[in-house]
């Protein structure tokens, strides 16, 4: 019998445009496959207008997996992405699976 | 010591079973800790997803290394694919060849057990050296993934010859 499991996964997204005009969207909480579409709906909602360029702040996300990974992807088709503080786990996976060229990492 | 739990075949579960590594490992480094919770997300993430079942998340650690089990009722074999750049999915089982020690797929008489290992941190230098020349092995010596004819779970010792290592599994 399986047990009942109350821990869920919990994303927070926060959008807004920086002094520069560049949209940024703040990630915290943890990303996976039970609310990746939640930032994917996100992120489609996003004016396309070129050129454009998106940051999203990894700073206060405590987890990521493919699922998310999925999504920064997906985004990085239509616009120049950057990930803002992407945590020592999620930089070593970009550069083990070749991903590294597909983002601006900053710093 | 091993210890072990089920979740139910909900994405929801996939967060608990993150949560289980991460209690389970507590007293392990950081980087042990972080790479164990997104391997185990990803194979958990998988027997939702694809076999579409509850699982089993059970976590083995002994003085060499830590070993995770995830199995579920699904019959179906997992491959890890190399996706190009611009693919959105088909990156967890990937992940989990490019973070672990070692890896493999064994079925089981109700579905299949996916597992991988990490070293433990007092012989981590040995095993990042091992890995490395696996992961440098030309493709003509590397093999597919095999699967090993009977529950891993207390067989790591005796089918260590029989698992993937590494980059070297996808060439």
């Amino acid at each position: 019998m399986a047990e009942l499991e109350p821990e869920r996964a919990t994303v927070q997204i926060e959008m807004h445009l920086d002094p520069a005009g560049t949209q940024v969207v703040i990630l915290a909480g943890e990303l996976d496959s039970s609310n990746a579409d939640s930032l994917q709906e996100r992120v489609a909602s996003i004016p396309p207008q070129p050129p454009r360029r998106l940051i999203f702040d990894l700073t206060h996300l405590r987890f990521m997996d493919s699922a998310g990974i999925a999504v920064l992807i997906g985004a990085a088709k239509a616009s120049s992405v950057s990930l803002r503080n992407p945590s020592p786990i999620i930089r070593r996976v970009l550069e083990a699976t070749g991903l590294s060229g597909v983002f601006s990492i900053e710093p | 010591m091993r210890k072990a739990r089920r979740f139910d075949g909900q994405p929801e579960s996939v967060a608990g079973a993150r949560q289980f590594v991460r209690d389970v490992l507590s007293d392990q480094p950081r980087e042990t800790i972080e790479a164990a919770e997104l391997m185990t997300s990803e194979l958990a993430t998988n027997s939702v997803r694809h076999a579409h079942s509850d699982f089993e998340l059970a976590i083995l650690i002994s003085p060499r290394e830590i070993r995770v089990e995830v199995s579920d009722h699904g019959r179906g074999r997992p491959v890890p694919r190399s996706p190009t750049p611009q693919e959105w999915s088909g990156r967890g089982l990937q992940i989990v060849l490019e973070l672990s020690d070692e890896w493999g797929i064994s079925p089981t008489p109700t579905g299949k057990l996916v597992w991988f290992t990490l070293p433990l941190p007092t012989r981590s230098a040995e095993h990042k050296s091992r890995s490395a020349t696996s992961k440098s092995r030309a493709p003509e010596q590397s093999h597919e993934p095999v699967v090993v004819t009977r529950p891993a779970a207390d067989s790591a010792d005796v089918d260590r010859g029989l698992v993937n290592r590494g980059r070297a599994a996808l060439c």
